[in-house]
């Protein structure tokens, strides 16, 4: 994986230029009445719809990062694309959330702290399922460091928390939130089914894993080679054979 | 490594000139590796060439698939961005405000203030204490006109006037202080008119106890009159025309005059009315709700068509409460009542409107105060200047409105048609009522229709 350094930055110099000047930008213009038009107004849409967007956006992450290990149907190319869906939407979802939050609680429709603290109403099921978000980002952003060690499992099964989290939420956004259309409902549940499906052929792959047949497997030991090499006579040694010629 | 192939140098040696396409090339590496592949590392280039991607078709391939995973990331990062400075926004002009904005509640009804004793200790909880006390002022007569002063004298009266009317009228106490605005004043503030009204406690459905007010600074003191008084003519009648026209002025006079047979003779045909329409376009069918608690037709809740709110007939508009509610009061001295309206317009208190013209459109919200709709509703009612006007008997848009004790029941009716709460009405327009009216339910039919079968037999 590539890691970077100062001379070759994530984010380039100039869109972080970019977006220093936008925010000097933005924090200017909120103060003039037409600003507070607008803020009101981004107020009202983001309160209104980053619920929903939280939830679509965790929901593509998790049905990207199932089909990322989706190893009987697709090929790799679709693997790699399937991974780049999940990173991006799973970013999207921390941005979605954060925003959620942040304009619930503002809006007076929350304390602080039923932000993080799990409990057991339809505000509670939301903060526990954002606290299992939050472990299952972090390990997703130091995957690499799981990376080096052998034992793919310790990362897995924290990361699996997400198929606990995911869930959750889906049960938050439909009792905290407002009354769902049948059509909602319905798309969740099928979700819902279409996620559990992949999980379980995800875990006959892990049960069973396949025979993956590598190049040059069918060749047999040297011991075979050595009784053909005088047969050829001296044309080519490879420099290998050499030694045991001799 | 030795490296015999020249074309293999001359292919590689080429120094790279896009640093930032070898940044996206590096991605393929993305790819799961084992740990075995160890040694396949040093024979990729170490030196990152862009200039002849096209030289090696096997290369192509998976280049674009990574292109396209770069875009999504980039995308996201990008959304990201634009959504955190939207709530940078957001939480700015949250700090300025000094509060929580845009809540989805009726102003202030989240804020449940417990229930003011309704004497003389109306200090708003804005925090401008300026009568703490009842009548023996302590603070020293102020020299120059105060409207902060008037604002709090004015909440006061309407207490007093309009309270006892409003407690009936809403079945509860009012849990906040009226809602006072100063509309105009004259450029020596010596005259003042605006608007006043009770709120309604957050569980209850009911028009507002509105009110106007015009007051007179004689040194000293305020001079304060609301709507439905006899002194509200006489100031009114008195204000320099720069404050309110001669017309506006016979206008508000005849509001306030106006008594309770008057209006219902106007409203019900036996006078010339004002021909009133329901308020929305002619022609549409909006559907008609009743409130819960209360008189069956205290407020009447119209929802549906395309939202658009309009005058129910030609006079003047005035706004209450911040401009949730709007007042459109008619040549006849009655007045009707819109509550809840978004996006009012943006008329000067006092303009004149015509029939048909758009107030505002439907809207949840009550500022005013009462219980939030649970759809986009408007809240019509009829007022005079001293109170409400049922709206019983009252021929509007060429229906009838009628309550019924028992059942308790509101409803419209135009000869053979009903329209209960929850059915659509069709605004007919101003036009006269229709054919007399069917026996209304609860009432034993007419002894007629008995006979005509008695005879068949």
């Amino acid at each position: 994986m590539k890691t970077h350094s100062s001379d070759d930055p994530l984010v380039p110099a100039w869109a972080l230029r970019a977006v220093v000047i936008g925010a000097l930008a933005v924090l200017a213009g909120a103060a003039t009445p037409p600003g507070a038009v607008l803020a009101a107004g981004a107020q009202r849409f983001l309160s209104f719809y980053a619920g929903v967007f939280t939830l679509l956006a965790l929901t593509a992450a998790v049905v990207g990062g199932l089909l990322a290990t989706e190893r009987l149907v697709l090929g790799i190319r679709h693997r790699v694309l399937a991974q780049g869906a999940h990173r991006a939407a799973s970013v999207l979802a921390v941005t979605f959330v954060v925003a959620h939050l942040l304009v619930k609680v503002l809006g007076g429709l929350a304390a602080p702290a039923q932000a993080v603290l799990p409990g057991t109403g339809p505000v509670g099921l939301g903060a526990l399922a954002f606290d299992l978000m939050l472990a299952v980002v972090a390990t997703g952003l130091l995957r690499a460091r799981f990376a080096v060690r052998g034992r793919p499992w310790a990362w897995r099964s924290m990361h699996a928390l997400a198929y606990v989290s995911w869930p959750l939420a889906i049960g938050h956004g439909l009792t905290a939130g407002r009354a769902a259309a049948p059509w909602v409902t319905l798309s969740y549940v099928l979700c819902l089914a279409g996620v559990a499906l992949a999980l379980l052929t995800r875990m006959i792959v892990v049960v069973r894993p396949r025979e993956v047949r590598r190049a040059g497997a069918g060749i047999g030991p040297p011991a075979a080679v050595r009784t053909r090499a005088p047969a050829r006579g001296a044309v080519r040694t490879p420099a290998g054979e050499g030694e045991t010629v001799r | 490594m030795a490296r015999s192939d020249t074309t293999h140098d001359a292919f590689w040696a080429k120094p790279s000139t896009r640093p930032r396409k070898a940044a996206r090339r590096q991605p393929e590496r993305r790819r799961p590796r084992r740990l075995g592949d160890g040694p396949s590392r040093t024979r990729r280039p170490p030196a990152p060439d862009a200039a002849r991607p096209r030289a090696r078709r096997s290369r192509a391939r998976p280049r674009r698939s990574s292109g396209a995973v770069d875009r999504l990331s980039t995308g996201a990062f990008v959304l990201s961005v634009v959504i955190g400075l939207a709530l940078l926004a957001v939480v700015e002009r949250d700090l300025l405000d000094g509060g929580t904005i845009g809540a989805t509640g009726p102003a202030g009804a989240r804020r449940g203030l417990a229930a003011q004793p309704r004497r003389k200790t109306a200090a708003p909880e804005r925090g401008r204490p300026h009568r703490a006390v009842p009548a023996p002022a302590r603070t020293p007569a102020p020299a120059a006109p105060d409207l902060r002063a008037l604002t709090g004298e004015v909440r006061t009266l309407t207490v007093d006037e309009r309270g006892p009317a409003a407690r009936q009228d809403y079945g509860a106490a009012s849990d906040r202080p009226p809602l006072v605005e100063i509309d105009r004043t004259s450029g020596d503030r010596a005259w003042a008119f605006g608007t006043t009204a009770v709120p309604v406690p957050a569980t209850r459905t009911a028009a507002p106890q509105t009110a106007f007010f015009a007051a007179r600074w004689t040194p000293g003191r305020w001079r304060i009159a609301l709507s439905g008084t006899p002194a509200f003519g006489a100031l009114t009648a008195r204000m320099p025309v720069s404050v309110m026209s001669p017309g506006e002025a016979a206008a508000l006079r005849r509001f306030s005059a106006v008594t309770a047979a008057q209006a219902a003779a106007a409203l019900d045909g036996r006078a010339p009315g004002d021909g009133l329409m329901l308020p929305w376009a002619t022609g549409a069918a909006w559907s008609l709700d009743t409130p819960s608690s209360g008189r069956p037709l205290g407020v009447l809740a119209f929802s549906g068509g395309d939202g658009r709110v309009r005058a129910a007939g030609d006079g003047r508009l005035y706004r209450f409460c911040g401009g949730g509610l709007v007042m459109v009061v008619h040549g006849s001295g009655v007045a009707t009542t819109y509550d809840g309206l978004r996006d009012v317009s943006p008329l000067r208190g006092g303009s004149v409107v015509r029939r048909g013209d758009v107030l505002g459109r439907t809207g949840t919200a009550r500022p005013c105060g009462g219980a939030p709709a649970r759809r986009p509703e408007v809240g019509f009612a009829l007022r005079r200047g001293a109170d409400a006007v049922p709206v019983d008997g009252a021929l509007i848009g060429g229906w009838t409105f009628h309550e019924r004790a028992r059942p308790l029941l509101g409803y419209a009716e135009r000869g053979d048609l009903q329209a209960l709460p929850g059915g659509l009405l069709a605004n007919l327009g101003p036009v006269p009522a229709g054919t007399p009216p069917r026996p209304a339910p609860g009432e034993r039919p007419a002894p007629k229709a008995t006979k005509t079968k008695e005879s068949e037999k």
